[in-house]
């Protein structure tokens, strides 16, 4: 009968159970590291994705902004005006809602619709009753346009800067 | 110690600059009741919280134009006047109209 800590192992090896042990063991382990490994790669995968959707769909409403702001002020201040800024702000604050909760920073600076909003609502014609039709080469309109292209730059470069590194 | 919740008192929608402009604006909430409570108390909070939009012409109008005609100084606004908004950005810009905004 054997009494030591060795002896009890040396006993063990013999008798072949440590290798049965390790037949199932090792194969098993192996399996479930290799599913975890897979399993987050997955995970990371499907997150990365879905903020790209959420990226996609903000980069499409700064478009849809933009477009609608530009088509608002080419107008005289009127029914079909007031039609397309009621459909702006909204829009721009789900915006803002949605920049916000993607997360996105640029030199540690949170990104935001700052700039877009302040050249969509605060340009001195935007909602100002009785304002004529703003010419298409207007700086306003100009305006308009950089700061939705700066937005979404800025908002494609972030992206690729926080989930893209190693392309 | 007062408290201006905009969503419920004024509007979810508040937009335009001036009175001319529409209702709702921002020189109708500052004058019919942010000066109001900004007078008749130490300090003031105004929540933005549960707004559907903001457009920037209403906020340089409520919060810029205290200091535009000549209602209060930015130094006195820092001590008086909160303003509270999920988005940090809205805060932010309404604080750099009245740090920017030139008395007349």
């Amino acid at each position: 009968m054997p009494g030591t800590n060795s002896e009890i192992i040396m006993e063990l090896i013999k008798s072949g159970i440590i290798m049965e042990l390790i037949k199932i063991i090792l194969p098993s382990s192996l399996i479930i590291i290799g599913w975890i490994v897979v399993s987050r790669g997955n995970d990371k995968r499907e997150t990365r994705k879905e903020i790209r959707q959420f990226l996609d769909r903000s980069l499409e409403s700064v478009d849809s902004i933009r477009e609608k702001a530009i088509e608002c002020l080419t107008l005289p201040d009127g029914a079909e005006c007031k039609k397309l800024e009621l459909a702006i702000e909204p829009e721009l604050m789900r915006l803002d809602h949605a920049l916000n909760l993607l997360d996105l920073k640029i030199s540690e600076n949170k990104i935001s619709a700052l700039g877009f909003r302040t050249a969509v609502t605060n340009n001195g014609c935007y909602r100002v009753t009785g304002r004529q039709e703003l010419n298409l080469d207007h700086r306003v309109l100009q305006d308009i346009n950089i700061q939705a292209a700066e937005l979404a730059g800025n908002l494609e470069a972030a992206y690729r800067g926080t989930y893209q590194k190693d392309k | 110690m007062s408290l201006i919740t905009v969503s419920s008192q004024f509007s979810k929608m508040p937009c335009v600059r001036r009175r001319a402009d529409g209702p709702k604006s921002g020189e109708e909430f500052r004058e019919d009741y942010l000066l109001k409570e900004l007078r008749n108390n130490e300090k003031v909070t105004v929540d933005l919280d549960g707004v559907l939009s903001l457009g920037s012409s209403f906020l340089d109008e409520a919060f810029g134009g205290l200091v535009r005609e000549g209602y209060f100084t930015h130094e006195q606004l820092k001590s008086k006047l909160t303003i509270n908004f999920a988005l940090q950005s809205y805060v932010d810009e309404a604080w750099d109209y009245i740090k920017t905004a030139k008395r007349k």
